[in-house]
């Protein structure tokens, strides 16, 4: 099972309900959970697995924890 | 011409001099304002014998022919002259409101050179400018400076001013605006500048409109984008910069450390979000901005209750937050409202206090050495206190406010963790994260500097397709740092010069866009390769104006501790830049020899003969 968080700040911004959005599989990669979950527009998110950020192309495994980030600027 | 005033005016402070310039339209079309402008004047005014704190290095301010009208993020102007810190060309950039004022009291820039016997003020209202007495603001902050000028010359007056620490010659020291709301023109030292001719501030008083070519053609467009960018920087201004420090630290941005590790959990503690739960006051706007990613803050109870004005941005929580491991958000706001109030570069303030406290670490300064100050990891009250060293040039502040390459100097040993390019100081954003960072810090004019690339933008949501750049790039994607930095730089050159924010490519602005703002404010037809060109132009006279004092590749150099230590985190691997080779394919895009020296043929195409 992969768990899946969304950061309060990204709720927020985006207007997400965690409660009802699709959780990731494992063998999914990032990029396609994203579009298929239609939890937000790749530029907005970082993604980030067992809490470090991870690229789009990363496969989940079980036991992962997924935490979406907005991608906010930095300066 | 439409868009400028065609009129620059000159103050020399050693014999009281006031005269108009009225530069050749050549010099807009091919510069066109801002940075590029005051680039071309610090090069055709001052030469290698040129001392950055005696009368001959002249301190530019420039407006570039977006300022002052309705583009978006416009309220912006550059600040160009020989840095003190570093010893070659420095330029800062600023937002706010004196921009906007200064380009509304019919001038496109102020050049002021020579040196006042006495404390002054320079007041330009409109065409009327005078050379005032400094009076009792000379050794007041900031804060006070700004306040005191509204109430002299009335609420309209925008002020470009230094601290004490600007007075007293603080390498580190630098221009604030704005007041309490903090818009600083951090780097390169200017503060210092200003301090040696004994100019306390500028003070602007503007009621003029320019005229815009097509001001229907820049209504359609602003009524296009502006929504447009808004939307996607809900982000920044719901968060500010310092929304994106948890994001950062996720990703081995931030500055752990001194830049020795990459990860730091207690980067959650001071987020954007914590400080909107917490000391949000307000949002605050620059000049034309939509944006509003300013904070203001107000700490009203506790250990460092007092401030009122501007809260923290991403690279003062990176540096005085992550690179100390200081976890508390309110120490880290009252130790940046020191700098703002006295006037000294947070970047570099932090990134001292950081090197500090590894050298009290490393039995490189004994607590004897730093005041009695117990620097260690962690410490929000040594934090402060070195900072009030600083800012008040007292003690060991005298050595901190050298900047971290200064304290290498003077530190045996301290070289291998001095984290510097050509003596600026990094701002927060690790080059082992974004691979172009490494290359763009190597390689900026100014010193280590990510927003005169700002090629990491397009290793994190940014696009550029007019240089086929459609999607953005994968952060650790080796080959082609040269390319992108070449297009980045040019492009961040050329918004420095045409003054506009760079947050509005977050926002979906592209050079496309840029292209049809300049038409419709200058009435001048061009194109993206002409523009292109044009900011090409201004980095290599930057880069000539190194090369002439003797600057070459061996100066193309990142520090040995993010050269050699790799990280060893989930965030970032083991990665550190192989920056050779970035450097041949970057050198070979540029134009440039093998030794980083633009070829006679690249001068020659881009008019810089």
């Amino acid at each position: 099972m992969i768990k899946l968080k969304i950061r309060p700040e990204y709720a927020v911004l985006y207007g997400v309900d965690e409660s009802s959005v699709l959780m990731p599989s494992a063998g999914e990669t990032i990029r396609d959970y994203v579009v298929r979950s239609g939890i937000g527009k790749e530029e907005n998110i970082l993604p980030v697995v067992n809490n470090r950020a991870k690229p789009w192309d990363y496969s989940f495994s079980e036991g992962d924890v997924l935490e979406i980030y907005p991608m906010a600027a930095s300066g | 011409m439409k868009g400028y005033w065609g009129r620059i005016l000159s103050i020399d402070l050693s014999d009281s001099a006031i005269t108009a310039i009225t530069p050749d339209e050549r010099l807009y079309r091919d510069y066109i304002g801002g940075s590029g402008i005051g680039a071309r004047l610090l090069y055709d005014m001052t030469g290698p014998e040129t001392d950055p704190l005696g009368p001959d290095n002249p301190i530019i301010w420039m407006t570039g022919p977006f300022t002052g009208t309705k583009v978006p993020t416009s309220g912006r102007h550059q600040i160009t002259s020989r840095s003190p810190l570093t010893g070659i060309f420095g330029e800062s950039d600023a937002g706010g409101r004196f921009g906007t004022a200064l380009k509304r009291s019919g001038w496109d820039g102020v050049i002021v050179k020579g040196m006042s016997d006495k404390p002054v003020i320079i007041v330009i209202r409109d065409d009327k400018v005078t050379i005032e007495p400094a009076g009792g603001v000379w050794g007041k902050d900031t804060f006070y400076t700004d306040k005191h000028m509204k109430e002299r010359f009335g609420p309209s007056c925008e002020t470009s001013c230094i601290g004490v620490a600007g007075e007293k010659l603080v390498p580190i020291s630098c221009i604030g605006h704005d007041g309490e709301n903090a818009r600083m023109a951090g780097r390169c030292g200017f503060g210092a500048v200003m301090g040696s001719k004994k100019l306390k501030a500028v003070a602007v008083i503007g009621n003029r409109e320019t005229e815009i070519a097509d001001p229907e053609r820049l209504m359609a467009q602003q009524k296009k984008m502006v929504p447009i960018i808004v939307e996607k920087t809900k982000g920044m201004h719901l968060l500010g910069t310092a929304g994106g420090t948890a994001a950062a630290e996720k990703m081995g941005d931030i500055p752990v450390q001194n830049w020795r590790r990459g990860n730091w959990p207690d980067a959650e503690k001071i987020t954007g979000q914590v400080m909107a739960d917490t000391i949000l006051t307000k949002n605050y706007y620059c000049a034309s901005c939509p944006i509003g990613c300013g904070r203001d803050v107000e700490i009203k109870n506790g250990k460092w209750a007092g401030v009122k004005g501007a809260g923290p941005e991403y690279e003062t929580l990176g540096l005085m937050g992550g690179s100390c491991l200081v976890n508390d958000l309110e120490a880290i706001t009252y130790a940046a409202d020191l700098c703002n109030r006295h006037g000294v570069d947070t970047i570099e303030a932090g990134s001292a206090v950081a090197m500090a406290m590894e050298c009290f670490e490393k039995g490189f300064l004994s607590r004897d050495e730093l005041d009695g100050i117990n620097a260690e990891w962690g410490s929000a009250e040594a934090l402060v206190a070195l900072t009030e060293k600083i800012c008040s040039a007292e003690g060991v502040g005298k050595l901190l406010g050298l900047g971290v390459a200064g304290m290498a100097r003077k530190i045996p040993g301290a070289e291998s963790f001095a984290v510097h390019v050509k003596g600026l100081t990094f701002p927060a954003h690790d080059p082992r994260c974004f691979n172009t960072l490494a290359l763009g810090y190597a390689t900026s004019n100014r010193g280590a500097c990510h927003l005169s690339s700002s090629a990491y933008f397009f290793e994190k949501t940014a696009v550029m397709p007019e240089f086929g750049y459609e999607k953005p790039r994968q952060r650790y994607t080796e080959g082609g740092e040269g390319l992108l930095n070449f297009h980045a730089q040019n492009l961040m050159g050329l918004m420095d010069s045409l003054k506009m924010c760079k947050f509005t490519i977050y926002g979906g602005v592209n050079v496309t866009e840029i292209c049809e703002w300049y038409e419709a404010v200058t009435g001048i037809k061009t194109s993206v390769k002409e523009m292109a060109e044009t900011g090409e132009r201004i980095f290599n006279l930057k880069r000539l104006y190194n090369i002439r004092l003797g600057l070459r590749r061996k100066d193309d150099r990142l520090p040995e501790r993010i050269l050699s230590t790799p990280r060893r985190d989930e965030g970032t691997g083991d990665y550190t830049p192989d920056l050779e080779p970035m450097l041949d394919e970057y050198y070979r895009v540029r134009g440039w020899d093998d030794d980083g020296v633009p070829k006679p043929e690249t001068i020659e195409r881009l008019g810089l003969s």
